[in-house]
């Protein structure tokens, strides 16, 4: 019996021995830090490249998941919303930074940076790029990639000699890249080639894109109108407003200097149909002045030619839109502190300009002055002049969603013919005044 | 013996609670959350509980020319791609009825669309409607007729969704009424022959009201899949473009999961599900009136 029992104790024992022990190196094991981004980011890339390194000099595991653009914000608020914990960290856009807050999904970093603060803190970024992600004094992230809109041309077709002869006798002026929407329109109409397979413009009008009501207030603003009053009221149906968008679908509708398709392109679509050598001039986020420098995107290396946005009349001045992404740290996550590490190691100095060599276009002022980037990308050294000008950005509201897509639907049905601008404009701005009195923002 | 079999097994009602359990948790409970849930405001990017409105919801939506208009595309769907499918459905297991080795072949092509999963079937559909490299417009571009900006115009948008949803699901109606036709008596149609009646007699006397069983039942099945109609739409154009395309099940996704409005999205939810719950019963009465 005695020597039962002393098996039974000397197992026990063993077994006590083999939980500490293994409880010991699971507890020393490297946590996973889990990320979700979409497919197509121009950031992935380097991305992965950067966190394949990670990897292997810390030994911390990354997994990245990547599903289409449409559906990253609502797995990201859905997945914070039921504390699923599925992410450590993640890269929204700025325009989903007021949600995220409200709902408290994401994390100061302040008391990280205190401890361990980025390479040149605090001077490492341009201010307008740590803005957009505070509230209250705190700051919920650092910038990844940055994406104010410009105004691009094909150099080689304004340079060329003949063209600008041809186009001077048949307009009266010099071909020299816009400053005005007038300008613009005549020299998307000079160069609209259909025959030879070029077109004026290109834009990006698709019902459900990200673009659409992006393109609504840059022509909204570039007509010197605004989206909302200081006390939240609807203002974009103002006469700017109904000039802008007639504009945008005369461009497509009247003019036909757009395809006729741009109504099913999102800024995916069209951003490569001018890196394919088949627009003359078009607006687009800042990456697609990288990537026609890229041999494996495009087919105009050396002919991009970059400039401001255009306005109605050059008595207002010239604006952008600017907003990016940036990695924030999850509420939710077991691994914050983890997370922050790797977080300012993808934002460190080599891996800023790397991401930059890559297609991102880069954060930080020293990516900015480098040298060997400014030789590749010469465009940088405006985007650190838009940014240090004034540049717009989406309302920063947690209603937003709503206000995009109401104002999506409502350029759709003015390019379909369905509705006049001032109509589509009165009926968003009347919903949308709405959503804003239901949310409490009229309680006075 | 019986006790301790009793004893063994448990009572009848022990033996049914696993699968009462079961349902209780997977079916009545999120039913029953999603009804309390109309009742109330909530939004997912708001750290606030949700928040008692009672009836404001249902009286919101009676406002929102949005919900009318979305209710109005969801009809105009049902409607054409029930009736399409059931025309094409019962000329196709009328067509090819007989075990010769050539309709036993066409047969089974005809089930392949059935059988692919409806995202993967419509991007296929989304890359034929391209404008500008899909082979629609390719081929009418060799007919000389201009093709179209299929799913980035308002006009041919939504027939463009209702064709592929009638190329999917026609097999499915035919297959349902070709095995009722199949499982028809053929005295009858032979004691037709010998009377000497037409083909257009024998389908519109017998083939036809024998087979309007098989015909509610599909009828029933397809107006309850295409009322809900959402992965097809999605894919192919999210509801655009000028809200063309908007079905109840869309708009309810994007209050849901856009907007994150959870109170709404669970309150358009009951509609949909109150407008299937009462036509189909309506159906299913008259299945048993056939």
């Amino acid at each position: 019996m005695n020597t039962i029992h002393t098996k039974w104790y000397l197992l026990a024992v063993a077994l006590c021995v083999f939980l500490a022990v293994s409880s010991m190196v699971m507890a020393q094991e490297k946590p996973v830090l889990r990320t979700i981004v979409f497919q197509g980011w121009a950031r992935t890339p380097s991305l992965q490249k950067q966190v394949a390194e990670y990897e292997k000099l810390t030994g911390v595991k990354v997994e990245i998941e990547e599903v289409p653009f449409a559906q990253l914000h609502e797995k990201m608020i859905l997945d914070f919303a039921s504390q699923g914990g599925s992410y450590d960290f993640v890269a929204p856009l700025t325009d989903w930074f007021t949600e995220l807050v409200r709902g408290k999904y994401i994390a100061p970093i302040d008391d990280f940076i205190k401890k361990d603060p980025p390479e040149e803190w605090p001077n490492a970024f341009p201010p307008a790029l740590l803005k957009l992600q505070s509230k209250d004094g705190k700051l919920y992230g650092l910038p990844t990639h940055d994406g104010p809109i410009m105004l691009y041309y094909r150099k080689d077709l304004f340079d060329d000699s003949k063209e600008k002869e041809a186009f001077k006798k048949q307009y009266g002026y010099e071909l020299v890249p816009p400053a005005t929407w007038s300008q613009f329109l005549d020299m998307a109409k000079f160069f609209n080639r259909p025959d030879m397979n070029l077109n004026g413009t290109v834009t990006a009008a698709k019902q459900g894109g990200q673009q659409l009501a992006y393109d609504f207030f840059l022509m909204l603003w570039s007509y010197g109108g605004n989206i909302f009053d200081e006390k939240w009221h609807p203002i974009f149906n103002s006469q700017a407003g109904i000039d802008g968008l007639q504009f945008y679908v005369d461009l497509r509708n009247k003019w036909g200097v757009t395809p006729k398709a741009s109504t099913t392109y999102d800024e995916t679509e069209n951003g490569p149909i001018y890196l394919d050598s088949r627009v003359a001039l078009m607006w687009h986020w800042s990456h697609i002045a990288a990537w026609s420098e890229m041999e494996d995107r495009s087919k105009i290396i050396g002919k991009n030619g970059y400039t401001v946005f255009p306005v109605s009349d050059l008595k207002i001045s010239h604006t952008t839109l600017d907003i990016y992404w940036f990695w924030a740290i999850s509420s939710a996550s077991k691994n914050q502190e983890e997370a922050y590490k790797l977080v300012k190691w993808l934002c460190n100095k080599k891996n800023d300009k790397e991401a930059a060599q890559m297609g991102t276009i880069a954060c930080r002022l020293s990516t900015f002055k480098d040298p060997e980037i400014l030789k590749q990308f010469p465009f940088y050294e405006s985007i650190e002049k838009a940014l240090a000008a004034e540049t717009k950005t989406t309302p920063q509201i947690p209603e937003y969603a709503q206000v995009d897509d109401l104002i999506g639907i409502a350029c759709s049905k003015v390019i379909a013919g369905e509705k006049t601008a001032k109509e589509a404009l009165d009926e968003a701005a009347q919903q949308v005044e709405e959503i804003m009195k239901k949310a409490g923002y009229y309680k006075e | 013996m019986a006790f301790s079999r009793h004893r063994r097994f448990g009572t009848p009602q022990g033996m049914v609670f696993p699968s009462v359990f079961f349902i209780l948790i997977v079916s009545v409970y999120p039913l029953v959350y999603s009804l309390y849930m109309t009742l109330h405001d909530w939004s997912l990017t708001n750290a606030q509980p949700p928040m008692f409105v009672g009836i404001g919801n249902f009286i919101a939506l009676f406002q929102d020319s949005r919900f009318w208009y979305s209710l109005r595309t969801t009809v105009l769907f049902t409607v054409w791609v029930v009736m399409v499918e059931m025309i094409l459905g019962m000329v196709l297991a009328l067509s090819i009825s007989r075990n010769t080795r050539f309709q036993q072949i066409c047969r089974s092509i005809l089930l392949i669309p059935m059988m692919i999963t409806p995202v993967v079937l419509s991007l296929m559909w989304k890359y034929m409607y391209n404008p500008e490299y899909g082979i629609i417009n390719y081929l009418l571009h060799f007919l000389r007729i201009e093709g179209l900006i299929w799913l980035g115009e308002p006009a041919p948008a939504l027939p463009a969704v209702i064709l592929v949803d009638i190329w999917q699901w026609t097999p499915f109606v035919f297959l349902l009424l070709f095995s009722g036709i199949a499982s028809l008596p053929p005295d009858v149609f032979e004691a037709a022959q010998v009377d000497g009646a037409s083909g257009f007699q024998t389908f519109r006397y017998i083939t036809l009201p024998l087979t309007i069983p098989f015909l509610l039942v599909a009828l029933l099945i397809r107006f309850m899949d295409s009322f809900r109609i959402f992965d097809t739409i999605y894919v192919l154009t999210k509801g655009g473009p000028a809200n063309a395309t908007e079905t109840l099940s869309i708009y309810t996704y994007k209050v849901g999961f856009n907007y994150f409005n959870m109170g709404y999205a669970a309150t358009l939810s009951y509609i949909i599900l109150v407008i299937i719950t009462f036509a189909s019963q309506q159906f299913v009465k008259l299945e048993g009136k056939a």
